[in-house]
C-alpha cells in the first residue's frame, strides 16, 4: 500500500499525452498593421513527429520577446511531466517528479532523442510583424549566406511561411486577432530531417504581462545534469 | 441559532482523526476485495501560472492484477492503457501513438500485489494522516522530498471504491479528479483494455 503510494507520485508525472483542440469562434478586431507578438500565454497541444519516434501533450506555455519560453508538459493526470525553459540558445528541461533538471545548448540535445525537434521552437519567435499589408502576395529575402531567411506572405499580407538556410522551416496557420494583434492559432516546425514540430494554441492571451519569474527555472533543490546526457522521454 | 443548526447535520459529517496506521490498512482491506472496478471522471485542474481554471472528463478503468485504462475526452483527449510495466498511449487528435516500456520494478502487478499483506509499518518517505468520515476514509500523503508533488490527498469509500483525488504540486498547480458512478468487481475482460 504505502509503497503503491509512492509508486503513484512518482508514476503520473512520467506520462505524457493528449491533444487536440476546438475553438469556438470569437468576435474578431480587425488586424492592426505592424502589430507585435510581445507576449503569448496559452493553452497547447504540441506534437512532436521525428525519425527516432514521436510523442505529444498537452500542457500550456509563456512567450515572452524576444526569444523567452517555458513550455509546462502535463500528464494525463493533470499533473506536470515536465518544464522546459528556453532563452537564446540555451535550454532547460526540468523533471520536477525526479527533482532533475538538463541543461545547455539547444544543440546539446542527443540525436536520437525525439525531442531533438524541440530545439525548432525559438524559431516561433518572431521579431517582425506578422501582418504587413504592404507585402501581399510577396515572397521576401532577408540576411545573408547562412543567415539568409525566405519569408511568404499570404494575399492578405500575413506572415505564412519562413524558411531558413539550414533548411528549417516554420508555418503560420489559422490566423486569429487578439485585439487587433494577429495571432497564429497553428505553429508548425520541419527541420528538412524529417522532424515535425506542431503546436496548436488554445485561448491564447497576447501581449498581456508575463513577470520574469514565470519564464526562469526554480533550481532550488534540483539536480542539474548537461543537456547531452537526457535519454528516456 | 445553533440549536436551529445542530439537528440539520448528519451525524456522520465530522471527519475523525484516526492513526495513519490503521487508515492505510483501513483502505487495503477495502480494495483488497476489489477485483475490477469501473468509474467517470471529472478532473479539474487549477493552473497558477495562467490564472485559469481547465475541467476535462473521461473513464478510468481497473483490473487485478496489472491493468489500468484511462481516457479523456475532448476536446484534450487521451487514451492510456497501462499493463504491469508496459504504458500505451494515443493522443487521436494528433495521430500520434506512444508505447513505453517502465522499469520493471514499476510493474503494476508488483504494486498491487502489495494491497494483500496487511499494512505492518508506514512507508518512508512520506508523511501521512488519516481521518474517518462517515462510510469514508481520507489519506492526506505529504513526501518528505520537495520534488513533483507536494500533497496527495485520497478518498475512499470503505469498500474501496475511489470517491476523489486531489493533488497540490509544488509549483502551486492542483488537479482534483472526482469519481461518479463506479462501480466494482463488474466482470471487466480484456476487451474493456483495449486501446485503439
Amino acid at each position: 500500500m504505502m509503497n503503491a503510494v509512492k509508486y503513484w507520485t512518482t508514476l503520473l508525472p512520467f506520462i505524457l499525452i493528449t491533444a487536440g483542440c476546438a475553438t469556438a469562434p470569437k468576435p474578431q478586431v480587425p488586424l492592426r498593421p505592424g502589430a507585435t507578438l510581445e507576449t503569448v500565454s496559452a493553452m497547447v497541444s504540441i506534437s512532436v513527429k521525428a525519425p527516432q519516434g514521436s510523442t505529444g501533450g498537452h500542457g500550456y506555455m509563456l512567450y515572452k520577446k524576444p526569444d523567452r519560453f517555458h513550455l509546462v508538459m502535463l500528464t494525463p493526470f493533470g499533473t506536470t511531466a515536465l518544464e522546459t525553459f528556453s532563452a537564446d540558445d540555451r535550454l532547460t528541461i526540468l523533471i520536477p517528479s525526479k527533482g532533475t533538471a538538463y541543461s545547455g545548448s539547444f544543440t546539446d540535445m542527443p540525436e536520437n532523442s525525439p525531442l531533438r525537434g524541440w530545439r525548432m521552437i525559438k524559431l516561433m519567435a518572431v521579431d517582425q510583424p506578422l501582418f504587413d499589408p504592404g507585402k501581399k502576395g510577396i515572397v521576401e529575402k532577408s540576411g545573408e549566406g547562412s543567415g539568409e531567411i525566405t519569408s511568404w506572405y499570404d494575399d492578405t499580407g500575413l506572415l505564412t511561411r519562413k524558411r531558413f538556410a539550414t533548411g528549417e522551416e516554420v508555418f503560420f496557420r489559422d490566423y486569429q486577432s487578439a485585439d487587433g494583434v494577429p495571432f497564429p492559432s497553428v505553429v508548425e516546425f520541419t527541420d528538412g530531417n524529417g522532424s515535425r514540430v506542431k503546436i496548436t494554441f488554445d485561448e491564447p492571451e497576447i501581449n498581456k504581462p508575463v513577470e520574469d519569474a514565470a519564464l526562469t527555472p526554480n533550481l532550488e533543490g534540483i539536480t542539474i545534469l548537461p543537456l547531452i546526457s537526457i535519454k528516456g522521454i | 441559532m445553533a440549536l436551529l443548526i445542530t439537528p440539520l447535520i448528519p451525524a456522520g459529517s465530522h471527519a475523525a482523526t484516526i492513526p495513519p496506521l490503521e487508515g492505510l490498512e483501513q483502505a487495503r482491506r477495502g480494495f483488497a476485495g476489489m477485483t475490477d472496478f469501473i468509474a467517470d471522471i471529472t478532473q479539474e485542474k487549477q493552473i497558477t501560472l495562467l490564472k485559469k481554471r481547465q475541467v476535462s472528463s473521461g473513464q478510468v478503468r481497473f483490473r487485478r492484477p496489472d491493468t489500468f485504462y484511462m481516457e479523456v475526452y475532448s476536446p484534450y483527449a487521451s487514451r492510456l492503457l497501462l499493463k504491469d510495466n508496459v504504458l500505451n498511449m494515443v493522443l487521436p487528435a494528433e495521430g500520434i501513438r506512444q508505447k513505453t516500456v517502465l522499469p520493471p520494478e514499476e510493474g503494476l502487478g508488483r504494486w498491487f500485489a502489495l494491497f494483500d499483506r496487511p499494512v505492518a509499518r508506514l512507508p518512508e518517505g512520506v508523511d501521512i494522516k488519516a481521518e474517518r468520515h462517515g462510510n469514508t476514509i481520507g489519506l492526506r500523503i505529504i513526501p518528505t522530498a520537495k520534488k513533483g508533488v507536494k500533497e496527495l490527498d485520497i478518498t475512499l469509500y470503505d469498500d474501496g471504491r475511489p470517491k476523489r483525488l486531489v493533488i497540490e504540486e509544488q509549483n502551486s498547480d492542483r488537479t482534483v479528479m472526482t469519481f461518479r458512478r463506479v462501480r466494482k468487481n463488474v466482470g471487466l475482460t480484456e476487451k474493456d483494455f483495449r486501446i485503439e
